[in-house]
């Protein structure tokens, strides 16, 4: 008797068992997406605003800009398309910020040329004049016999330029009496002729953006 | 793109083998030690460099050869005058090297009364001393630069090329104390020494003429002054030439400029500031080429 | 519990909502007016073009290459691409543009991005940075952007956000 009611009631509790897994088969016969956001990160992605926004030039501005104005030189023949590759000084020597927000220049200066530069791949060269010391040191060793002439050869100069990089940002806004805040971002670019002063490109980046002025840009 | 490439290692690698092809010829030792005009070092296919055009005298600029050469034949024509260099010290109007600090005068006075040769008269009798209090103040040199050093090396780069191109240059102190030996009476004892009398005496018996350069205040000057320059005749007292400059080298305008690398690209080397020596040697051709000037040679 | 009162109460709501329904003029819609379910069967209906096809076959749908994917589920109901196309820009990089209709009444910002791929459909180079297109209340704008690689950019896919 005991053994026939214990062999009924494993019966039983398998059949539950089976029921239950095929019940579980049943539901996980197609593996669905987990459309679900992902795990919380201080990490935030370049290209999209971020946490903290304001009505001045941030990171996704500067991420697109740079990009807009790399692809837009390289579509430009008299940059891109010249043999021999023209020489461009591209530093934020002459790039002035004259808008209402402090801003680090070079963050953009910098984007640009090394993504023009690993664009270009050859088609434009670019000049250092930051490091004109730093060769010009380099330079006098290798003539004074202090070292070697390394392995490239020797320049008679250092690179002269074709073009360099002026551009200006600039801004105008309004503000109301409870702090809101509306301003107009523009941020120029012009590649100069450094032979003859012509502006041989050009382009800009506008944006307006309205919100509470409570975002300090450092 | 891929040409591209190739045309920038191509001359570096061209030169590698024409330095490689002079190692095995000249041997190890010669190859490595060479002068930097061997061409093999170069790159090819480099853009040219331009020649810098000749560093030309700047506008307004003195030739010095020239204006001493002037300066020495108009001094000979002239009879070589002596001069003597007043560095920062006017020959002033003043006369005596002692000053009246008070004066004071004590006057008596008394009446006679009576009879003199029958005649009835009145006599006034007066009498009054004057006495001052005199200090002797020595007229001191005018401020000069802020180092004693500074005023010396004005001094001497002032005098020297007036000397180099043949002019007898009198020094003050040593006439003035010649003077003073000279002074004395029969007995031997020197007169009261007044600097004043002594140094127009001294002037007068060994020197022709004054140069004298009085410094004064400048702001817009390089070295914050500027210097009048007069040279007088000592025995006429006629003024010969006087002006007033700055004794700063004009501006290079037009000449190559020098370019100096820094983190910011290349800069125009800035100008060095004149010092004492550079003004003063320009005021002592500035001087010269005056004197030539008025001496009509 | 009906009555008669109700039921003729009822009855004569009815024939009023019909009688209004009658007079009402028909609505004028300002143009564009879009219609989503063409829309959506021009897609089923599109000639078979060069498609990205994934390594492990049906584990992607085959995005259909050199189109405007709309990827945002905010706004696959309110904006139309129109149009797009490429071509070469003198330097041999490529342009392309897609213009797209905001079928709303209201303003909208989307954001484009373009992938230039490579014959093999391998990346020709990264992805553009997004770029905010304005788009008024019933109106079109237009997304371009260039590529930087040249000879190397064989097919492209432009992708479609709501802006951020």
């Amino acid at each position: 008797m005991i053994e026939t009611r214990s062999a009924r009631r494993l019966t039983g509790r398998l059949a539950a068992a089976g029921l239950l897994l095929v019940a579980a088969g049943a539901c996980q016969t197609t593996a669905q997406v987990e459309n679900a956001s992902g795990t919380p990160t201080a990490y935030q992605d370049v290209n999209s605003p971020g946490l903290v926004q304001g009505v001045g030039i941030e990171a996704q501005d500067i991420v697109s800009m740079t990009d807009v104005m790399m692809r837009d030189m390289m579509s430009n023949p008299q940059l891109a398309n010249r043999q021999p590759s023209p020489r461009v000084i591209l530093d934020s020597q002459y790039f002035q910020n004259q808008s209402a927000q402090r801003l680090n220049l070079n963050t953009i200066v910098d984007r640009l040329r090394s993504g023009l530069l690993r664009a270009a791949n050859g088609r434009m060269l670019f000049v250092s004049r930051e490091a004109a010391e730093m060769v010009e040191k380099e330079r006098q060793l290798k003539r004074e016999g202090v070292t070697d002439v390394g392995t490239t050869g020797l320049t008679q100069a250092q690179a002269g330029a074709d073009y360099r990089l002026t551009g200006r940002i600039s801004s105008t806004e309004a503000r109301r009496s409870d702090g809101v805040i509306d301003r107009y971002n523009l941020i120029n670019f012009e590649m100069i002729d450094l032979e003859n002063g012509l502006i041989v490109w050009s382009n800009f980046y506008e944006f307006r953006k309205g919100a509470q002025d409570d975002v300090v840009y450092q | 793109m891929r040409v591209r490439r190739f045309g920038v290692v191509a001359p570096a690698v061209a030169g590698l083998t024409a330095l490689a092809a002079l190692a095995l010829l000249a041997g190890p030792a010669a190859a490595q030690s060479t002068d930097v005009s061997d061409p093999s070092l170069y790159r090819d296919g480099q853009p040219q460099v331009l020649t810098a055009p000749p560093q030309g005298p700047a506008e307004g600029a003195l030739d010095e050869g020239a204006v001493g050469a002037a300066f020495s034949a108009a001094y000979e024509a002239e009879g070589a005058p002596r001069i003597a260099v007043f560095w920062n010290r006017a020959f002033s109007d003043r006369l005596s090297q002692w000053t009246a600090l008070t004066r004071a005068v004590a006057s008596e006075q008394g009446r006679i009364t009576g009879t003199l040769f029958d005649t009835e008269n009145n006599a006034l009798i007066q009498g009054n001393e004057t006495a001052q209090v005199e200090v002797l103040t020595p007229e001191s040199a005018r401020a000069g630069f802020e180092t004693e050093r500074a005023d010396m090396a004005f001094e001497s780069a002032y005098v020297t090329p007036i000397q180099a191109n043949g002019a007898r240059i009198i020094d003050r102190a040593t006439v003035m104390r010649l003077t003073q030996s000279e002074m004395r009476n029969d007995e031997g004892l020197t007169y009261r020494p007044d600097a004043q009398l002594v140094e127009t005496d001294a002037l007068i018996n060994y020197a022709d003429l004054i140069a004298e350069i009085l410094m004064v205040r400048d702001p817009e000057a390089d070295l914050g002054a500027a210097f009048r320059v007069q040279v007088k005749d000592v025995r006429t007292g006629e003024l010969v030439i006087t002006f007033l400059s700055r004794g700063e080298a004009p501006a290079r305008t037009g000449a190559r400029r020098e370019w100096v690398a820094t983190g910011s690209g290349f800069q125009p080397r800035a100008d060095k500031a004149p010092t004492p020596e550079d003004v003063a040697r320009r005021l002592a051709f500035e001087t010269m080429q005056r004197l030539a000037g008025r001496w009509g040679v | 519990m009906w009555s008669i009162s109700n039921a003729a109460r009822l009855a004569a709501a009815g024939g009023a909502l019909a009688l209004l329904a009658a007079c009402a003029q028909p609505k004028i819609e300002p143009r564009p007016v879009c219609d989503m379910e063409a829309y959506k069967q021009s897609f089923a209906n599109a000639p078979e073009g060069e498609v990205l096809v994934p390594p492990v076959p049906g584990s992607v749908s085959p995005m259909p290459l050199n189109t405007v994917n709309v990827t945002d589920q905010a706004i696959i109901q309110k904006v139309i691409v129109q149009a797009s196309n490429a071509g070469r820009t003198p330097t041999g990089t490529v342009e392309v543009w897609a213009r797209l209709v905001n079928c709303t009444d209201f303003p909208l910002h989307v954001e484009g991005r373009t992938n230039f791929l490579t014959a093999s459909q391998a990346p020709a180079e990264q992805p553009t940075a997004w770029t905010r297109v304005m788009l008024p209340a019933r109106s079109i704008g237009t997304y371009s952007a260039k590529s930087i690689a040249t000879d190397q950019v064989a097919t492209y896919l432009v992708e479609i956000r709501e802006g951020q």
